[in-house]
């Protein structure tokens, strides 16, 4: 009886691990991953900052990256197109990191690769927007 | 006539005038002489009386003037314009740098950017922008040019302030070297 309740309990624990991996299974895939942004934080060089959707600092919901063009676009869907190239492409320890530089902005993204979990930094001059959000694989173009 | 209108003067120039002012009224003649509204202390040593000292002191009022080519009178209203011009200038500064977020709208990222165009206010999609944060890049430009117009303004007005005190310094010199000329003693 014991050792019935005891496995019903591993049972129950183990269940939303293996739940939470194949909602995130692989978010970063081979070809690159569609990316969501959410919540933006901006902070000045005089120490005030200000958060809010990301949006409002023009970052698009959707970004897709593309790692075999080395490239960070806008999704199909959003009827301006942008596009960012990707400088730097590097893994270390189950994170994936992007920098780049456009436009008097450094960029750097890390993508935790088991979540999907998206932290971003765009620094300006006195200025840098920090964004979240969450990615997901994107299978290869045919 | 002339020592009325210079006693105008003198009232006139009370308004503006220190404290020090207050304190160097004639006993004598209970009330506030020419000297004693330019800051001067006059003291008579040979015994004249508070007319002859009125007469003298008008006389010497216009020597300095002379001498000196500065009128405390003419420098007191210049010196109240100054302070106008430069307070209305310190408010034109206030405008300095106010419009810098919407002139960043023209100016900017590339079309088609992605970072780029982040925290710009020239986005096409981002009507929000300008009520964001994304403006404080150029607010604090122009928050930066507001404060260089503001210490320019004031140190223009400081090198003002300073020439009329050194004029007025010269002409006090001047009626004091006259005074004493006829038998006064003068401290200022």
């Amino acid at each position: 009886m014991q050792r019935t309740i005891l496995l019903i309990l591993l049972a129950g624990l183990s269940l939303p691990t293996v739940t939470g991996a194949s909602a995130a299974d692989q978010p970063v895939g081979p070809a690159g991953m569609l990316c969501s942004t959410t919540i933006a934080v901006a902070c000045r060089a005089d120490g005030e900052c200000e958060s809010g959707p990301a949006w409002i600092w023009n970052v698009p919901d959707f970004i897709e990256v593309d790692l075999e063009a080395g490239t960070l676009t806008t999704a199909a869907e959003n009827p301006r197109h942008r596009t960012t190239p990707i400088d730097v492409v590097r893994r270390d320890d189950g994170l994936l990191l992007l920098q780049g530089l456009e436009n008097r902005r450094a960029f750097s993204i890390v993508v935790a690769e088991d979540v999907g979990s998206l932290t971003s930094a765009i620094i300006l001059e006195d200025l840098v927007v920090t964004v979240f959000g969450s990615c997901t694989s994107m299978p290869a173009a045919e | 006539m002339r020592a009325m209108a210079l006693s105008l003067i003198a009232v006139v120039l009370a308004a503006p005038a220190t404290v020090d002012c207050q304190e160097t009224t004639d006993p004598a003649a209970g009330q506030q002489d020419l000297a004693a509204t330019l800051g001067v202390y006059v003291f008579p040593t040979s015994d004249q009386t508070p007319q002859e000292q009125n007469a003298d002191e008008a006389t010497c009022y216009d020597w300095a003037v002379q001498k000196t080519g500065t009128d405390p009178f003419e420098v007191s209203k210049q010196a109240q314009a100054d302070q106008m011009q430069a307070s209305e200038a310190m408010n034109q500064t206030g405008q300095i740098g106010k419009g810098a977020g919407v002139h960043g709208a023209v100016g900017g990222a590339a079309v088609g950017a992605l970072i780029g165009e982040i925290a710009s206010d020239d986005a096409g999609s981002g009507a929000a922008w300008g009520a964001g944060i994304g403006a404080v890049h150029h607010r604090r430009k122009g928050r930066r040019a507001q404060k260089q117009a503001q210490t320019q303004v004031a140190a223009d007005a400081t090198v003002t302030q300073m020439g009329h005190a050194e004029r007025l310094d010269d002409f006090n010199k001047a009626f004091s070297v006259c005074l004493e000329g006829k038998d006064y003693m003068v401290k200022y």
